[in-house]
């Protein structure tokens, strides 16, 4: 009978943890990932700083219904407390980044392992308001997840700004430094006939316009 | 050649002025075949009816050079050519020269001749600065006495043009040990200008097709403006590659070239002579 008890508990206790932190599939809207999503990767050599750009970010944001019509968010637990949060994936295919020089293209593809690591992905733990939301329904989160690059996972906090815009949609805006060891890729060191032999920097940021909606 | 256009496009030359390209080669042009009417098919190009002449036929490439090198398109076209030495019942001129007008004050020449071989085939594109010759997958520069300096034509190498001094254009030449006894002088670039091309068309290809599998895959069905768009802001990671509208172009230019050799006449080349659709 005890042990019933016990079980019966432990039982209820972990179903009701999974019930706060984890939004019901029926209680929520996805917003896919639009055209017009935009991503960049800065970085730094011994002959010039460099950038690399993509159009790509696949991926869905699913979130309250009240998101799309609550501008002030206050409606929205997801966002405005850490007992749930919404969900979110998102990957950025690396053959979709580009620096307009195909064999600094090579380098990168060759440096993220990309025959093997197809992707940059990361993924929502937590996502959180920071401060207050403009009337527009401008707002800052503080959002933490998993950011996967060459085949390594490192946890990644980052400031992330909403932007309500036509249609229906939304932007989320933001920025991460990063170094390129912490994933295990050694900064490419290349060889270009006629020049001295290139270091990369180590140090990389990556900003993203992320255009999602229904 | 990319990498001599991107020289170029540094305002190197100071203002373009003109180009000049020639082709010589002694040789009848004729194929033989076993029957006279085999032989009129697969003579097409002495006929002038079927044929562009020396100048379409051999020189729409350096035409091309000339439109990619001046940025721009020729405005009028005008020549003499005649039917010198080859009299076996062809028409088409052996010994041809057109001159191209184009934007700016500058104009083109091209000379053509298939009766002698001397100093084959060369480019030339003059500016105020400086005069660049391109001869088969080689380039040299030659500097004006008042060109500012450019700070590293002091350690590039040199070759002697009967009393002209050119800087070779190529890669690793201004380093040190490429002045060492031993170093290869007549090193050239060992791929084609075909073999780049293709190069170019294939990861042109794949990088569209890839570009195209995953917008689809990432935004679904999409619209067509919206891949549109996409496309439009990939062109400039586009591997370096004459488009068929280069192509066109070229052939256009070339043609009205030859016509106006062929019928002596001064031909207006408008601009929406080069545009289709």
């Amino acid at each position: 009978m005890k042990l019933n008890l016990i079980h019966w508990t432990l039982g209820t206790a972990t179903a009701f943890a999974l019930a706060v932190n984890t939004l019901a599939a029926d209680d929520t809207v996805r917003l896919s990932s639009k055209p017009g999503s935009k991503v960049f990767m800065d970085g730094t050599s011994s002959i010039h700083d460099w950038t690399v750009e993509g159009a790509i970010i696949s991926g869905a944001f699913e979130v309250e219904p009240e998101f799309l019509t609550d501008l002030s968010l206050k409606s929205v637990k997801s966002l405005m407390t850490k007992e749930a949060n919404p969900k979110c994936e998102i990957s950025i295919p690396v053959r979709s980044l580009k620096s307009g020089k195909q064999k600094m293209d090579e380098i990168m593809l060759d440096a993220l392992k990309s025959s093997e690591h197809k992707a940059i992905v990361f993924k929502l733990k937590e996502m959180v308001v920071k401060g207050d939301v403009a009337a527009s329904g401008a707002a800052k989160f503080d959002v933490k997840g998993d950011l996967t690059v060459a085949g390594t996972t490192k946890p990644c906090d980052m400031e992330v700004a909403l932007e309500r815009v036509a249609g229906g949609r939304v932007k989320f805006i933001g920025s991460q430094k990063l170094k390129m060891t912490d994933f295990g890729i050694a900064p490419p060191s290349p060889e270009i006939p006629g020049m001295d032999r290139i270091k990369t920097g180590d140090d990389i940021t990556i900003r993203f316009e992320w255009l999602v909606g229904k | 050649m990319v990498n001599l256009v991107k020289f170029i496009r540094t305002g190197v030359m100071g203002t373009p002025l003109k180009g000049s390209a020639q082709f010589h080669k002694k040789m009848s042009w004729r194929i033989a075949s076993a029957t006279p009417e085999r032989e009129k098919v697969l003579n097409w190009r002495l006929d002038n009816a079927t044929s562009g002449g020396l100048i379409a036929e051999l020189g729409v490439h350096q035409l091309d050079l000339a439109n990619w090198f001046l940025n721009g398109l020729p405005t009028e076209a005008m020549g003499i050519g005649a039917l010198t030495y080859y009299k076996d019942q062809r028409d088409v001129f052996d010994n041809v020269q057109a001159l191209l007008r184009y934007p700016n004050g500058m104009h083109y020449s091209y000379t053509a001749t298939i009766g002698n071989s001397f100093d084959g085939d060369l480019a030339m594109f003059f500016g105020t600065d400086c005069a660049i010759m391109v001869r088969e997958r080689r380039a040299w520069m030659f500097k004006e006495a008042d060109a500012p300096l450019l700070g590293w034509e002091v350690y590039a190498k040199k070759d002697a043009f009967y009393k002209e001094s050119g800087i070779s254009l190529r890669a690793g030449a201004s380093k040190q040990d490429a002045q060492k006894a031993g170093a290869d002088a007549e090193v050239v670039d060992p791929i084609s200008s075909l073999q780049y091309a293709l190069e170019s068309f294939l990861i042109n290809s794949h990088n569209l097709a890839v570009g195209v599998a995953e917008f689809a895959e990432a935004y679904g069905e999409g619209t067509d403006d919206d891949l549109r768009e996409f496309l439009k802001e990939q062109e400039k990671n586009r591997q370096p590659a004459a488009s068929w509208l280069d192509g066109y172009q070229a052939t256009v230019a070339a043609l009205q070239a030859n016509r106006a050799v062929v019928t002596d006449q001064r031909l207006e080349l408008p601009p929406d002579l080069f545009t289709l659709g």
